[in-house]
C-alpha cells in the first residue's frame, strides 16, 4: 500500500467515524402509548427477516413481515402523539374499512407521520376518514390528539398500526432478546400483550432553582423558576405591562371631518387625544347661515372639533347708526347709537333743541317744541314724519294727551313740510296735565308714517313735568317759553335729553323782589300807624 | 383482483335478440373442464368485445346503462375452484389462477396458483413459481408478461423465449406496460411511502420517477406512451396525477380545485382508487375504479360517466375499450 493510499484510507476512516458520531442522535425519543385506552398489543413487529414471525421476546405475537405494532382500537378511538414532534406527512381519503389487500394510502390507509428530533419517525396507520386533526409542518406535543382510529387501507379490522422508523428502517419499539436492548417506550409494559404507559417522556429543560425573566406585554416583565423536576414552572403574571406599546400612535376619525391622534408614552400609557380640528371644507370659503341676527348671520363652514360648523364671519360690535344690527341682538340701531355710519341710515334724526314747561297746574296745558335735524339719506316728506308718544307704543295713552290739538291720540305732531337731509324741522305740540298732582313723563319719538321708529342718533325727546295744584307766580306762562331756534347750546345731545338747561334770566324774576319789598313796607307802615 | 368471463359460443353467431332468454340461459353458464376451454374463452372474449362486438351491435347497446355484453361469467373452473382468468392476450394467451388462501395478515389482496395458457391451448407452468398476486401482458405484439409473486418480487417473462428477468423487489401491485415500447412502470418502497420506477426492457436499469414520499401506484401509459397517469397524494389526499413518462413534475388530473392544506376535502371527493384495479388510459379518457364504482374521466378531470357498483375494470383484448363487471355481466364503459 502506498503512502497516498495509506493517507486516503486514514482520512476515509476518520470521515466515517465522524459521520457515525454526528449522525447518532444525542437523545433517543421515548414514546407514550399513542392512545389513552388501556389496550395492549395484539400483533407485534416481526423481527425475523426470513419466513415466519418473531416478536421482540422471540415469541409469536406477530405475523410474518409485520413492520409495526398493532393495537386493537375500536373505530373512532382518539389517537394521540406518542411524543412531541413535527408532522411529516398526512394522508386522508381512504374508506374506513379497507380490507386485506387494499392499497389505499400505500396500504397504510389514512395515516399521519410524525418526525422526531432524534431522526426517528412514527407512522399512525389505518385512521378514520376525515379524522386527521393536524397538518404537515405542524408541531405537536406528546399526548396531543392527532386523529381517530379505523380500519382504512390494508386492514382486516379497526386497529392502530404504530410503525417506528429509525434511520429510514422499520424498527420494533419494544426492547427484548429478539429486538434491541433499549426500549423506545417510556414504560413498555409486560409481555405478551404489553400496554405501554401513557406517561410522556420527561426531558430536563433547566437546572433546579434557575430563574428566567422576559419582557411581556408592553412595558411589563415576568419570570419563571425551574422546579426540582428539571422543568420550568409557570410564568408569573405580567406586571406593568401597560396599555399600549411605547411610541405607537393611534388615530381615529373625528365627527365628520379631520382626524385626531394620540401617542403611547414611554410608560406605555396613552396620552390625550390631539385636537380634532382639521382642514376647513372648501378652503374655508363655503358660505353658510349661522342663524344669528344682524351681521352675525353671515358665516363660513369650518371644521371645529372634527365637525362641520357654521362660524360667524363677523363678530358683534358696537352699534352705529347705519340701518345694520351690529351688536347682533336682533334690533337694528337700537339704544340710539350716536355715531353715524357710512353710509348713514335711510332715516335718522338728531335732536337739536327742545323746550317745555317743567311744571303745569292741574288740568293745565302748555306748548312744547323740539327741533330735529335730518341726518339720514332720505328726505322727510311732509305728513310722513310723526312725533309720537312712546307710551302709546306700549298700548297706553300718553299722560300729555291733548285731544284738542293732537292729530291723533298717538300722534302729538306731524311734519308740516319736506325736510331734506341736513336740514332741520321743528315740531310743536301741546302737552296737557291731568287732574292729579305729581310728576308725569313721556318720551316723544319721531317715526315714519308707516309706523317704523327712527332709531338714531337722537330722534326723541323726553318730557318730564311736575303737575302742581296751581300755577306758581314764578312759573313762566306758556308765552314766556323760549322760542325754538337753531341754537343747540344748552341741549344735552349726547344723552338725548331735550330739556333746556340754561339758567333762568334775572329780569324774569325781578318783580318777586319788588313784591317782597312792597309787602315789607306795608307791614312797617301798619306798625307805625296802627288803626284806631 | 381476478375476473372471469365466459360465454356460450352460439351467442356470437346469432343475433342476441334472436336467442330467447339469453341472459338467463343456463347453458351459457357451462363450466370449462380443460385448459383448451380457456383458450376458447379468451378467443370468445376477443371477438365478443371487438369492433363488431355485441356491445355495439346488440339491442342492449341502446343506452349506456344497457351497453352490456352478452357474456356470462362462470364463477369457477372445475378442479380449480375458485379460479380466475387473471389476464387475456389478443392472441388467446391467458393466465388463469386458482385462488389460494391468503396468508393471515398478508399485505396481498389475493394470491393465486397460476398457469399460463398459450395460443394453442397448452398449459405451461409459470416459471417463477406458482404463487403470484398480479400479472400483466404487454401490449401486442410483445410476448412479455409481468408477474408479481407473493413476496412482492416483480419479474418479466418472455412467454416465447422462456427468459425470465427479475425486475425489482418490494414492488407494489398495480404496474403498467407501455403501448409501443417494452417499458414497465411500477411502484416500490417502504409503504406507505413509495416511488415510481421505470424500466425499459430488455436490460434497462430502474429509473426513479418520483421522490418516494407519497403512496403512488396504479400506472397507465397514455396511448402514445408520452405520459403516464397514476394515483398520488401530492397534498395529502389521493388523486390522479399525470406526468411525463420520462419523469418530471406531475400535475393533478382530479381534485384540481382543492387547496394543498385542505386535507379533509380531498377525502370527500370521489373518485379515489382503493387498489382494486389500476387506471386505464384509452384515447383521451382515463378509466378508474374505486369502491364506489367505475368512472370515465376526461382530460380536464371531470367525471363523464359513472357506473355505481361496477367493478373489475379492464381492457378488452383489442386494448381499445374499457370493460367492467356489473354483477354477472360484462359491460363497456361508454365515455
Amino acid at each position: 500500500m502506498s503512502l497516498f493510499e495509506t493517507k486516503k484510507a486514514l482520512w476515509t476512516g476518520l470521515l466515517a467515524l465522524a459521520a457515525v458520531v454526528f449522525a447518532t442522535p444525542g437523545h433517543a425519543v421515548k414514546f407514550r402509548r399513542p392512545f389513552d385506552a388501556n389496550i395492549g398489543v395484539n400483533y407485534g413487529f416481526d423481527n425475523n427477516p426470513g419466513g415466519g414471525c418473531r416478536d421482540y421476546a422471540c415469541g409469536g405475537v406477530c405475523y410474518d413481515g409485520h413492520s409495526g405494532t398493532d393495537f386493537p382500537l375500536s373505530l373512532g378511538t382518539a389517537v394521540v402523539a406518542a411524543a412531541s414532534g413535527r408532522i411529516g406527512a398526512t394522508y386522508n381519503g381512504c374508506a374506513n374499512y379497507g380490507g386485506l389487500g387494499n392499497t389505499c394510502g400505500g396500504r397504510c390507509g389514512n395515516y399521519v407521520r410524525i418526525d422526531y428530533n432524534d431522526g426517528t419517525s412514527a407512522l399512525y396507520c389505518h385512521l378514520q376518514l376525515n379524522s386527521i386533526m393536524v397538518s404537515v409542518g405542524q408541531q405537536v406535543s406528546c399526548g396531543q390528539q392527532i386523529a381517530r382510529s379505523a380500519s382504512s387501507g390494508n386492514s382486516s379490522g379497526p386497529h392502530l398500526h404504530f410503525g417506528l422508523r429509525v434511520g429510514g428502517a422499520n424498527r420494533d419499539p419494544f426492547a427484548g432478546s429478539c429486538s434491541q436492548s433499549t426500549s423506545y417506550w417510556v414504560a413498555q409494559g409486560s409481555y405478551p400483550h404489553p400496554v405501554p404507559s401513557t406517561q410522556c417522556e420527561s426531558v430536563c429543560a433547566c437546572s433546579p432553582g434557575q430563574t428566567q425573566s422576559e419582557a411581556c406585554g408592553n412595558c411589563g416583565s415576568r419570570s419563571r423558576t425551574c422546579g426540582s423536576n428539571c422543568q420550568w414552572g409557570g410564568w408569573s403574571s405580567c406586571t406593568g405591562q401597560g396599555e399600549c406599546k411605547a411610541g405607537s400612535v393611534e388615530s381615529r376619525d373625528c365627527c365628520d371631518c379631520g382626524s385626531q391622534t394620540r401617542r403611547c408614552s414611554s410608560q406605555c400609557s396613552w396620552e390625550a387625544w390631539s385636537a380634532c380640528d382639521g382642514p376647513d371644507p372648501n378652503g374655508g370659503q363655503e358660505a353658510c347661515e349661522t342663524g344669528e341676527p344682524g351681521i352675525c348671520a353671515e358665516g363660513r363652514v369650518r371644521c371645529l372639533q372634527g365637525c362641520r360648523s357654521c362660524v360667524r364671519l363677523h363678530e358683534p360690535r358696537q352699534e352705529t347708526c347705519d340701518d345694520v344690527d351690529e351688536d347682533c341682538d336682533g334690533v337694528i340701531d337700537n339704544d340710539y347709537p350716536q355715531q353715524i355710519g357710512e353710509p348713514p341710515p335711510q332715516m335718522a334724526a338728531r335732536l337739536l333743541d327742545a323746550s317745555y314747561s317743567q311744571a303745569i297746574e292741574i288740568n293745565g296745558q302748555t306748548q312744547a317744541w323740539a327741533t330735529f335735524r335730518n341726518e339720514g339719506r332720505a328726505t322727510w316728506k311732509a305728513w310722513d314724519v310723526w312725533l309720537v308718544p312712546t307710551s302709546t307704543i306700549d298700548g297706553n295713552v300718553s299722560p300729555f294727551f291733548d285731544s284738542h290739538t293732537w292729530p291723533a291720540f298717538d300722534v302729538a305732531a306731524t311734519l308740516q313740510e319736506d325736510v331734506a337731509p341736513g336740514e332741520t324741522a321743528t315740531f310743536t305740540w301741546t302737552i296737557r296735565a291731568g287732574d292729579s298732582r305729581g310728576k308725569i313723563q313721556d318720551t316723544f319719538q319721531l317715526t315714519s308714517s308707516d309706523g317704523s321708529l327712527m332709531r338714531c342718533p337722537s330722534p326723541h325727546v323726553q318730557v318730564d313735568v311736575l303737575v302742581t295744584q296751581t300755577r306758581r307766580a314764578w312759573e313762566p306762562s306758556p308765552s314766556t317759553l323760549p322760542a325754538p331756534s337753531d341754537e343747540t347750546s344748552g341741549s344735552d345731545e349726547s344723552s338725548g335729553c331735550a330739556c333746556r338747561t340754561e339758567p333762568m334770566p334775572k329780569e324774569r324774576y325781578g318783580w318777586v323782589g319788588l313784591l317782597l319789598f312792597l309787602i315789607v313796607r306795608i307791614r312797617q307802615r301798619t306798625r307805625q300807624h296802627p288803626k284806631p | 383482483m381476478g375476473w372471469i368471463v365466459g360465454t356460450e359460443p352460439r351467442a356470437r353467431r346469432a343475433p342476441i335478440d334472436s336467442i330467447p332468454g339469453i341472459f338467463s340461459y343456463p347453458y351459457c353458464m357451462m363450466a370449462f373442464r380443460k385448459p383448451w376451454h380457456v383458450v376458447a374463452l379468451a378467443a370468445t372474449v376477443y371477438f365478443a368485445t371487438s369492433v363488431t362486438g355485441c356491445t355495439q351491435d346488440g339491442p342492449v347497446a341502446q343506452s349506456e346503462s344497457e351497453a352490456a355484453s352478452p357474456m356470462r361469467l362462470p364463477t369457477s373452473l372445475p378442479g380449480w375452484e375458485p379460479s380466475s382468468v387473471l389476464e387475456v392476450a389478443p392472441d388467446g394467451r391467458a393466465i388463469i389462477g386458482k385462488e389460494l388462501a391468503v396468508p393471515p395478515r398478508s399485505t396481498a389482496r389475493q394470491v393465486y396458483e397460476a398457469a399460463f395458457i398459450d395460443e394453442k391451448g397448452n398449459s405451461i407452468p409459470i416459471p417463477i413459481g406458482s404463487r403470484i398476486q398480479d400479472a400483466r401482458f404487454a401490449f401486442p405484439p410483445s410476448s412479455l408478461v409481468a408477474l408479481l409473486d407473493d413476496r412482492d418480487r416483480l419479474f418479466v417473462w418472455n412467454s416465447k423465449t422462456g427468459d425470465v428477468t427479475p425486475i425489482d423487489e418490494s414492488v407494489f401491485p398495480g404496474f403498467g406496460f407501455a403501448h409501443a415500447s417494452e417499458s414497465i412502470i411500477y411502484a416500490k418502497g417502504q409503504t406507505p411511502e413509495l416511488a415510481a420506477f421505470r424500466v425499459d426492457l430488455p436490460g434497462g436499469s430502474p429509473l426513479q420517477l418520483t421522490k418516494g414520499d407519497t403512496p403512488v401506484w396504479g400506472f397507465a401509459f397514455s396511448p402514445d406512451d408520452k405520459q403516464v397517469v397514476f394515483v398520488d397524494a401530492p397534498d395529502g389526499f389521493p388523486t390522479l396525477v399525470v406526468m411525463d413518462s420520462q419523469g418530471g413534475k406531475s400535475h393533478r388530473l382530479t381534485n384540481r380545485r382543492i387547496g394543498p392544506d385542505d386535507v379533509r376535502a380531498g377525502a370527500e371527493l370521489a373518485p379515489f382508487p382503493d387498489g382494486r384495479r389500476p387506471p386505464l388510459w384509452i384515447g383521451t379518457t382515463v378509466f378508474l375504479e374505486n369502491s364506489a364504482g367505475v368512472f370515465a374521466i376526461d382530460r380536464f378531470g371531470s367525471v363523464r360517466v359513472r357506473y355505481d357498483k361496477g367493478r373489475d375494470l379492464h381492457l378488452d383484448v383489442s386494448a381499445t375499450r374499457a370493460l367492467f363487471r356489473d354483477g354477472a355481466r360484462v359491460r363497456q364503459v361508454l365515455p
